[in-house]
């Protein structure tokens, strides 16, 4: 019967390079089929730009935001955050700062003339603070939302239209779908899209190009990588 | 025929609105809404109606904007499809003639092309009498002896056609077909905009008030247009069953704007939005347009100036849904007292942006968020640590005194709060520094 086989379609779509570039851990056990229940012959992982596999060198994305925060930098592909994608933030606590991770970030990007949007952010932003950070004042805006749904919904406006460098959105409670669309909304814009979230997200599945969890020990704050796009998660300990 | 003043006009776009004998007055108001549509095309509008017809509508000098469209059939196709939302059953033509055009309005089907002057006598002679507007007695003298066309008028004597009829048809006759001058009395476009659409029905529904409200909005545009001027502040108008309060709501827009296109998409948000306290019945647009509107020219290359429209654009948008205080830019204030230290600004209509005031950074270190009103602390609990302080603020003697040592504490999850003790030794936290 002309049951449908995925690998064969991928074979047929995608170049190969003739062979496995790594030893294959799960050699020994044969790949079964699941529709006919025979042994699936071994080949080899497509070989494409979008795949990158564990142990290559990082890909270095064509343009980056300036981290700005030494440790993290050599971590992040690039030496920063990407635009056209999410970059998800996840915070153990309030006052630990997870926020100023990102403030090189917006100066950089306000100093060149980009628009800052920081959108339902949870307590008033303070001017005077950004400003010691190198913040353009000129270039930020503060959108105060009433719920979740408005705040997707301003974070999603402002990414698309194209005009804003990049977008803090602080979100409690948004779903998979909702997230995708900021995703969608930052690649038709190009724009950097950096959503702030609480630390019962850090287990939940997220479309985010990086993912990076901030915590404190009242020492040292440990910034970890839970997922990077295009090179390995890591750790990275910083001065509190 | 040498100084003929076809050749200072030569292309005329006639609309007529669908024929209604029963509804004179109705159809004359929209006459005059259609005339200031009609006004994207031309600043020289003219109503016309044909009695005999029922016929209202109006024509429009397009010899000066037929190059913008892209050639008179263009133009003609534009009429045609802007026509169709707002009725569906105008007729447009085009001619090198007011008369002319008005003529093929009121008796043409919608199909046909522009009538250029070179073929204008065969088309003319085909036009049925009615199309002269004459009164009874001249048409019933007219048709009594067999005449059916414009044509078979023409081929009368001029001399004995005036003598027996009691309107000067044969002057008409020759504007038809361009050899007398026709005068027109222009159509003066009011200073400020107020137009009221009843809708068809009651009714909720956002996207039937939103329908109305573009037609509206394209009247608007098209006056803008025709008299140079643009808009930043609209005022819409819900009218309910009589006795009944309006509903009312503006929308202000970050910069003038003469192209209405964007303000639709707001519209749609702010009705989104809008809870009704009954059904609507008509929805009225006021709007007064800016007299001193320089318009920007469009660039090459995306530029500066395209991205500040955008952003603009995109601020209306956000404050259409989310409300007029909703988008704000942050500023720093010469101030030392924290609180007072900073302001926002909510992006109103005209308001030019304020410069940011020329303060140095302070030097302590601030918190990037600070507490909306300082929150009192009981104690300090002992495993705080104190990182950094005291910086002593003393300053507003002149409306609220406020003399403060400030500290930055830490807690063992890390946490970093900014706050202070005030001279009678109570403490209060001010902000985190996350």
């Amino acid at each position: 019967m002309g049951a449908f086989d995925i690998e064969l379609l991928l074979q047929g779509l995608y170049p190969t390079d003739g062979q496995t570039s790594r030893p294959d851990a799960r050699a020994e056990t044969p790949a079964v089929s699941l529709l006919s229940g025979k042994p699936l012959p071994r080949r080899p992982v497509p070989r494409h730009p979008a795949v990158w596999r564990v142990g290559e060198r990082p890909v270095t994305p064509a343009r980056a935001i300036p981290c700005g925060v030494p440790g993290l930098e050599r971590q992040l592909p690039g030496g920063g955050w990407q635009p056209g994608c999410i970059n998800e933030i996840i915070g153990h606590g309030t006052g630990i700062g997870e926020v100023s991770l990102l403030l090189p970030a917006l100066a950089s990007l306000t100093r060149k003339g980009e628009t800052v949007a920081l959108i339902a952010a949870p307590f008033t932003p303070y001017a005077p603070a950004l400003q010691q950070a190198g913040v353009d004042l000129t270039h930020t805006l503060r959108i105060e939302t009433q719920n979740t749904a408005d705040s997707v919904w301003a974070a999603e406006q402002a990414l698309r239209s194209g005009t804003c460098g990049a977008v803090l959105v602080w979100l409690a409670d948004a779903d998979h779908t909702a997230l995708r669309r900021l995703q969608l909304a930052a690649e038709a814009g190009d724009a950097c899209c950096f959503v702030l979230r609480h630390r019962t997200h850090a287990g939940a599945t997220s479309p985010a190009a990086v993912r990076v969890e901030v915590r404190s020990d009242g020492r040292r704050r440990e910034v970890r990588l839970l997922k990077c796009r295009g090179a390995q998660a890591g750790h990275v300990s910083l001065a509190a | 025929m040498s100084a003929s003043p076809r050749d200072l006009h030569r292309a005329w776009l006639a609309i007529a609105l669908p024929e209604s004998v029963d509804r004179a007055t109705r159809t004359a108001n929209d006459a005059h809404g259609l005339a200031l549509w009609a006004m994207r095309y031309s600043p020289l509008v003219s109503l016309c109606r044909n009695l005999r017809l029922g016929r209202y509508g109006v024509v429009a000098e397009v010899a000066g904007s037929t190059h913008l469209f892209g050639g008179v059939e263009r133009l003609l196709a534009d009429a045609r499809s802007g026509m169709v939302e707002r009725s569906p059953d105008a007729v447009c033509a085009g001619a090198a003639t007011a008369a002319g055009a008005w003529a093929l309005a009121c008796c043409g089907s919608d199909d046909a092309g522009w009538a250029e002057l070179a073929d204008w006598p065969g088309q003319l002679a085909k036009l049925p009498l009615s199309v002269l507007d004459m009164p009874d007695h001249d048409h019933d003298l007219l048709a009594g002896i067999g005449l059916r066309t414009v044509g078979d008028c023409m081929a009368l004597p001029r001399g004995d056609l005036e003598r027996r009829c009691r309107s000067p048809i044969a002057t008409r006759l020759e504007r038809l077909a361009g050899i007398a001058p026709d005068p027109r009395e222009w159509f003066a476009p009011p200073a400020h905009y107020n137009q009221t659409a009843e809708l068809l029905h009651e009714t909720w529904h956002a996207d039937a008030i939103l329908f109305t409200g573009r037609r509206l909005l394209a009247e608007l545009e098209g006056l803008l247009r025709g008299s140079g001027r643009a808009i930043q502040r609209l005022r819409f108008v819900l009218q309910h069953a009589p006795g009944q309060p309006e509903t009312s709501f503006e929308l202000a827009l970050t910069r003038p704007l003469q192209d209405l296109a964007p303000v639709a998409g707001l519209l749609r948000e702010r009705l989104s939005r809008l809870r009704l306290p009954s059904p609507v019945r008509g929805v009225q647009l006021i709007a007064i347009p800016l007299d001193a509107w320089q318009p920007q020219s469009p660039e090459l290359w995306p530029g500066p100036a395209e991205t500040a429209l955008q952003r603009d654009a995109l601020l209306d948008r956000l404050r259409a849904r989310l409300g007029s205080d909703a988008v704000q830019t942050l500023e720093a204030a010469a101030d030392h007292r924290p609180e007072v230290a900073w302001k926002t600004d909510a992006l109103g209509g005209n308001k030019p942006r304020r410069r940011t005031t020329a303060m140095p950074p302070c030097r302590g270190l601030r918190p990037l968020w600070l507490l909306p009103q300082p929150a009192p602390l009981a104690e300090i609990p002992g495993t705080w640590e104190e990182e950094r302080g005291p910086e002593r603020i003393e300053a507003g003697w002149w409306e609220s005194p406020a003399a403060r040592d400030y500290y930055v504490l830490r807690d063992a999850k890390g946490q970093r709060l900014w706050a202070y003790r005030t001279s009678s030794g109570h403490w209060f936290a001010h902000g985190w520094f996350a």
